[in-house]
């Protein structure tokens, strides 16, 4: 791989920033978020670097160069195909309960044991409604834990927390991103959600493909 | 991974570079380069060629040279001292490609002996059929990898400062295309680290288990494994490619399928021998993914013989044991068929090792069959073996191969043989049900039900005598050359109850007289509506504790 960067961001903070990204980019893209993002999109570059010789990096790449491109122009054409996709009877919706279980028999079952891994860790809704199995939430969760993952790297305890990552990501996210992932690629008639949602399936598959291989790895 | 807009799975093909080393063997006791660029831009369509001198040192400059011509997969034609699998995969992740995108051909085999003319045709034999490979492969999904850390890995933090981190490819099923655990699980069974498990409803892998030998790939009746870089559409490429070479009378060569362990290790010819520039080598992640069918099948096509070479017993997959029985069944089919010197035919070889001989020596003058066209070449079992017993004893050129008898039971057999016991069999359908391979079938018309048996298509699982009710099946792992030939037969016919109130079926009759046997203590009136009234028509009520009368909607 590459040389580190200067200021020694760790392999957890550079995934922890991705998930966050990642998860920003599900949410409804206001003009300001995604004006925000074509700003931030060079220095995501920058600093995502050293994450250039890994398998998914293409697909991340190809989501920077979109989100570059991003034009105060672009934002309607982007927030119509959010909602045709995401909102209401959207044709793709992103939720776990949606692509998992008995078609609308587990929804709540699901939304109630992902609800149940967040409590375990000590995190609940910041916003009451929001349903918990909703991909930007999912992905914040594995934002946050790397977050956790690092703070912990400096008391040797971090393995508990890539153990919290691998589980959810086999549990929970990776149970359904490949399948909602497949609708998205059928339904969207625009590239940005299916960059989107390609670059987010291919992080997460290489993430648990990378947590499994750095298992039996010290601190 | 690396794939562009529309080039995922079943889209466009990919753009291929034939990119050759001009040091690959290049003078007058080696190879042509000119020569070879000149056949592969003749015949290897949709592939730009260059010829780049000291590629094998410079492997950096191959991205360049392919997104230059707006490829996406490069075949590098090397000397054997070219760079490693794990360098090419580093370079092509780094330029955005896929991982497995630099295809490396070892072009050492067929540059070692024979006239300079016929070794650069070889040479670009085997470059045009890698190219071919190349536009028609899949690309790799993360789900498809396992990563592995270099070994001086220390700690998580530093992961970032380690070398080229590689990617090991991981047997994957598809999920769509696998008829279940419950109807076959012959993956489960064949996986020599048991890195498939049993799970429904379909298996699933261990990708920390799994060391990507392509045994389950091949062995999947309904081809939905896949394996990065070793498909069984690569390979059926490869051989379509090779085998509709049109060879110069004389020089057709024979086929090596070589384990990828073992190529470092290829026999060197003898002072004097000429024979193994005759030989193209397919190299394969293991010998356990080379089933009979394979070597049959290019056998059947005008491959005059094939030979494996493994990697004996560093093994890591450890199927040695389960490629000689898969020979032995071969030589014995062969002999079967009446084929003489089957041993000259089909040659297991044992890697080098001092004082051994090559096994590589000489060619039969003749092939068993005659080239005649490659449409419908599948290395899907069990019809690979199958199709090749039948052009064996039935297609073009026969005459030379005369089916004498059948070859023993084999563990090795791709292919069953059912026993049917006529008068037991109540037409319930449910073999066939089971049955993964439609090798039962089971049809009901209204008045009569039927089940049918192909044997081209057993391939022994014996789910179909796990499940019968009657116990009236039997199957042996051995080839019946006469049932193989014979196609689809009727095993049973039988009429079929009708509702006496609305006419539809009820059950085959011999399941009514089944039932009515196994009910004797049973009213008679009540066994009649069983097999006169269907499902609907019937109404269902009780008239106390444990009394319940079936009764037709008629009345009672």
């Amino acid at each position: 791989m590459t040389d580190p960067p200067a200021d020694g961001t760790s392999p957890a903070e550079l995934r922890r920033i991705v998930y966050r990204v990642l998860a920003t980019l599900f949410l409804y893209p206001t003009r300001d978020r995604l004006a925000t993002l074509a700003t931030a999109a060079p220095e995501l570059r920058r600093c995502s670097e050293p994450l250039r010789d890994l398998v998914f990096f293409p697909s991340w790449s190809t989501l920077l160069t979109t989100l570059e491109a991003i034009s105060e122009a672009d934002a309607p054409g982007i927030q119509g195909e959010y909602t045709g996709l995401f909102v209401a009877s959207g044709s793709c919706p992103p939720y776990e309960s949606a692509h998992s279980g008995r078609p609308g028999l587990d929804t709540g079952l699901i939304a109630a044991q992902v609800q149940a891994v967040y409590g375990s860790l000590g995190m609940t809704m910041a916003a009451p409604g929001e349903p918990p199995d909703h991909l930007p939430v999912e992905l914040e969760f594995m934002s946050f834990l790397c977050a956790e993952e690092t703070r912990s790297e400096e008391t040797g305890e971090a393995g508990g927390w890539i153990d919290h990552e691998r589980a959810f990501l086999s549990g929970q996210l990776l149970r359904w991103l490949p399948r909602f992932t497949a609708l998205l690629r059928r339904e969207a008639h625009g590239s940005f959600y299916r960059r989107v949602a390609e670059a987010a399936l291919e992080f997460a598959q290489h993430d648990r493909m990378l947590l499994d291989a750095m298992a039996g790895v010290s601190p | 991974m690396g794939a562009a807009e529309g080039q995922r799975g079943d889209g466009p093909p990919w753009g291929v570079l034939v990119a050759l080393c001009g040091g690959a063997h290049a003078g007058p006791e080696g190879l042509d380069p000119g020569e070879v660029r000149s056949i592969l831009e003749e015949r290897a369509s949709g592939a730009s060629v260059t010829i780049e001198s000291d590629l094998c040192l410079r492997p950096g400059i191959l991205p360049d040279l392919a997104a230059d011509r707006g490829a996406a997969r490069v075949v590098l034609g090397s000397c054997g001292g070219g760079p490693a699998t794990v360098e090419l995969q580093a370079w092509a992740r780094r330029a955005g490609l896929d991982p497995f995108a630099i295809d490396a051909i070892d072009l050492g085999l067929v540059a070692a002996t024979g006239s300079v003319a016929g070794r650069s045709q070889r040479a670009a034999a085997l470059l045009a059929a890698a190219a071919a490979a190349a536009r028609a492969s899949r690309g790799t999904d993360a789900a498809q990898l396992r990563m592995r850390l270099p070994r001086e890995a220390v700690s998580r933090r530093a992961l970032l400062t380690l070398g080229p981190v590689t990617y090991q490819p991981v047997a994957s099923i598809d999920a769509v295309g696998c008829v279940g655990t419950e109807r076959c699980g012959l993956c489960v069974s064949i996986c020599p680290k048991a890195a498939i498990r049993a799970s429904t409803p379909h298996p699933s892998v261990a990708s920390e288990a799994c060391v990507a030998c392509g045994a389950c790939v091949s062995v999947c009746p309904a081809g939905a494994i896949g394996l990065p870089g070793a498909g069984l559409d690569r390979f059926e490429v490869l051989m379509a490619t090779l085998l509709s070479w049109p060879w110069a009378d004389g020089a057709r060569p024979g086929l090596l399928f070589a384990c990828r362990g073992a190529t470092t290790s290829l026999p060197e010819p003898r002072e004097g021998e000429a024979s193994q520039a005759h030989w193209l080598p397919i190299v394969v992640p293991c010998l356990s993914m080379v089933t009979p069918g394979w070597a049959l099948q290019a056998l059947a096509r005008g491959v005059p013989a094939v030979a494996l070479l493994g990697c004996g017993d560093r093994c890591e997959a450890g199927t040695e044991e389960l490629t000689r029985e898969r020979v032995t069944y071969c030589l014995d089919l062969l002999a079967s068929l009446g084929v003489l010197e089957p041993a000259r035919r089909l040659r297991l070889l044992a890697p080098r090792t001092t004082g051994s001989t090559s096994g590589l020596d000489g060619l039969p003058g003749e092939a068993l069959a005659e080239r005649s066209g490659l449409g419908g070449l599948s290395l899907l079992e069990p019809a690979a073996t199958a199709g090749a017993l039948r052009r064996l004893a039935e297609g073009p050129g026969r005459g030379r191969v005369v089916a004498a008898g059948s070859p023993a039971p084999s563990p090795a057999s791709p292919l069953g043989v059912l026993t049917f016991e006529d008068g037991g069999c109540t037409l319930c359908g449910t073999c066939a049900d089971v049955c993964p391979t439609s090798a039962l079938t089971f049809r009901q018309d209204g008045k009569t039900a039927s089940l049918a048996y192909e044997g081209s298509r057993c391939l022994s699982c014996r789910h179909c005598t796990e499940v019968c009710p009657e116990h009236v099946l039997a199957v042996e792992a051995r080839t019946d050359i006469a049932a193989v030939l014979a196609g689809r037969t009727e095993l049973k016919r039988g009429a079929v109850a009708a509702c006496r109130r609305c006419g539809r079926p009820v059950a085959p009759a011999a399941m009514v007289e089944r039932v009515r046997r196994s009910l004797p203590d049973e009213p008679p009136e009540l066994l009649d509506l069983l097999g006169e009234v269907c499902l609907d028509c019937r109404g269902l009520w009780g008239t106390g504790p444990g009394t319940m009368h079936i009764v037709s909607r008629e009345g009672p």
